[in-house]
């Protein structure tokens, strides 16, 4: 137990600065959502029977809704400039955590005579990057849940477990990637031997990583996702695109020109080129479609980019720890 | 040349990683600003559309507006790398000057070889000065096609790039909240932490205080001043009193209840904005501002320099 602790504190003497300044940050922005998603929380019960998702312009002048829905939408405004950067959150807090780890060592001349009297340099690797990891993991898990609290203060009434809304910007993601960016930061700080440098490298390797795995499950999960028609639209679904199906099977996205050639929408659902024809119900081109995962697979598709985002950074931390078992300490 | 050699010779991987990372976003700028006008040049009457675009025309330059708008997907990419390198030039040259001497324990030594403490902060942040704003100066330059490409012809209130003035007061003041931040902490890595924390809140909050500003000075006219303007709120005009009411306030009113159309009959539809003409004098008071913070954030660095133990 007291060994624990020694290494507990003297883990933290080293990185003392660093871990203050992102638990103040992390709790700062903790405080505001928490803040935040209690008023949203008071919104929606002293106003039951107000939805706030419908559309403004149907609630109505003089509607009782109409005050709460504008303040609703302004407090919900204001919590997005957080949620939607604490993807990236994740990323800097463990590059940041994990930069020094070895980088310092060498940057400050101290890591000969770390690795000289600790018993092996992966028994000293390993206590420093368990530490390092346990307060990434400790400080992103408050993020998380309190993302998730805020994300179903925003959205009452929905089941946010079963919902892709703000996905990768709460739970259990926004841990997966501070051990992705931990892992950049440990092998860049052991290649270059210099912090700064290596902030900023690791910074680039990070958007470039984080490109790579958004792009690859992005394609991955789009093989597994389930076409409807836009009218189908399910809240929640994680989306991947749309167009046009023309009457031949084929689907052509919006984005493309013979896209173009689409004009008037009949009630069946279906696209025609003149009034006239869709006045005729002859020579449809097609109906629109979507392709979409429902939202009842949040929890697998989450847990598996999980996975995926950890195995990578545990890579980047094997590589680290072989460069760190082969580098010269200065 | 002697202090600008030393400058190199200490924070020589800070320079070359910015170096490479701001010789990329120039280029990148340069060579898809060239692009974008390049496609419009070669099909001009594809993009002679002010308002709507004929389907005959659509589907005719289908082709040149899909390559533009694949240029234009990066150049805007490159164009936010460009409005985020000012603050990561100033704070991570900024930060590690003074810090990095306090580290790494070398602080008293310099300090104590030069004539006065005073010499040795100029001899050591002058030449990172001069590298910020020159790099700042040629990645503006290079955004020059771009900013007009991605603005659609008229550089405005929607513009993604700022004028290069602001360009280099942001730089400026992420240079010397480096350089406080880093003669406070002593410690290079925190240093470009805080500076990063205290750069987002003084973003936000100058971004909230000239909005209000803005606001504050916008003016109702009839119609809307293109894509360049800055709108504020819409509202009615009441043709006959020349009452001017807020379009919430009225929607939320007894008098909007079962109204069919918008505005009203007697009534003209007014936009409070900030027209695109002033664009220039909004940016050079941002500017100022900004540059006023730089100049106190600067003289507290030099404050605190002085009186710092090594």
């Amino acid at each position: 137990m007291s060994g624990a602790l020694t290494w507990a504190r003297l883990s933290f003497r080293l990185q003392r600065l660093e871990i203050l300044i992102l638990s103040a940050a992390v709790l700062a922005a903790s405080a505001l959502m928490v803040w935040w998603a209690f008023e949203l929380v008071g919104l929606s019960d002293a106003y039951p029977d107000c939805d706030f998702f419908a559309n403004d312009d149907f609630l109505g002048g003089g509607s009782p809704c109409q005050a709460p829905y504008q303040r609703f939408w302004e407090i919900r405004g204001s919590a997005e400039i957080l949620t939607s950067n604490v993807w990236l959150a994740g990323l800097v807090a463990g590059l940041v955590l994990g930069v020094p780890l070895v980088g310092r060592e060498i940057e400050s001349r101290t890591a000969q005579l770390a690795w000289t009297i600790g018993r092996s340099r992966v028994r000293w690797f390993v206590r420093r990057l368990a530490f390092a990891a346990l307060v990434a993991v400790l400080l992103l898990t408050v993020v998380a849940v309190v993302t998730e609290v805020m994300a179903s203060a925003a959205a009452p009434g929905f089941d946010m477990s079963r919902d892709f809304t703000l996905y990768g910007a709460r739970g259990p993601l926004v841990v997966a990637r501070g051990l992705l960016g931990l892992g950049v930061g440990v092998v860049v700080g052991a290649v270059l031997g210099r912090q700064l440098p290596a902030l900023l490298v690791g910074l680039i390797l990070i958007g470039l990583l984080y490109a790579a795995i958004a792009y690859g499950m992005g394609r991955w999960n789009e093989t597994e996702g389930v076409v409807s028609t836009i009218g189908e639209y399910e809240r929640g679904a994680l989306y991947f695109g749309s167009g046009i199906e023309l009457e031949s099977g084929e689907r052509v996205p919006w984005g493309d020109p013979r896209a173009q050639m689409v004009a008037y929408q009949g009630l069946d659902g279906r696209y025609y080129a003149t009034e006239a024809d869709m006045n005729a119900g002859r020579n449809a081109i097609g109906r629109d479609y979507q392709i979409i995962i429902p939202g009842e697979r949040y929890p697998e598709i989450v847990a598996r980019e999980s996975a995926m985002t950890v195995g990578v950074g545990a890579v980047l931390v094997l590589t680290a720890l072989l460069v760190t078992q082969r580098r010269r300490p200065g | 040349m002697g202090a600008l050699r030393m400058a190199w010779k200490l924070q020589r991987w800070e320079i070359t990683t910015l170096a490479l990372v701001g010789a990329a976003i120039a280029v990148t700028m340069l060579v898809v600003g060239w692009r974008m006008e390049s496609i419009q040049a070669s099909a001009p009457h594809c993009w002679s559309y002010v308002d709507a675009v004929p389907q005959s025309v659509v589907n005719e330059c289908a082709a040149s507006f899909e390559e533009h708008s694949a240029a234009s997907t990066i150049g805007s990419m490159a164009g936010a790398g460009a409005v985020l390198l000012p603050f990561v030039l100033g704070v991570v040259l900024g930060a590690p000057v003074v810090a990095r001497e306090i580290e790494s324990r070398t602080a008293s030594m310099a300090w104590s070889v030069s004539r006065s403490r005073g010499r040795w902060l100029g001899f050591r942040t002058l030449p990172i000065l001069a590298i910020v704003v020159f790099a700042i100066v040629v990645i503006g330059l290079s955004s020059l096609t771009l900013q007009r490409q991605l603005a659609g012809g008229e550089v405005g209130f929607g513009s993604l790039i700022p004028p290069i003035p602001l360009l280099v007061a942001r730089g400026l003041l992420a240079l010397a909240v480096g350089l406080v931040a880093g003669t406070v902490l002593g410690r290079t890595l925190p240093a470009v932490l805080v500076s990063a924390l205290v750069l987002i809140a003084l973003s936000i909050g100058l971004s909230l205080g000239l909005d209000a500003w803005m606001a504050g000075e916008a003016k109702p006219m009839d119609q809307l001043d293109g894509t360049t303007s800055k709108v504020y709120q819409s509202g009615l005009r009441d043709d006959a009193t020349g009452e001017l009411i807020n379009l919430d306030e009225f929607l939320a009113s007894e008098d909007a209840d079962g109204m069919l159309e918008i505005p009203p009959p007697g009534m003209t539809m007014v936009h409070w904005q900030i027209p695109g003409s002033e664009y220039p004098v909004w940016m050079a008071r941002e500017a100022g501002v900004i540059g006023g913070l730089a100049i106190v954030a600067g003289v507290a660095f030099v404050l605190t320099a002085l009186r710092r133990r090594p």
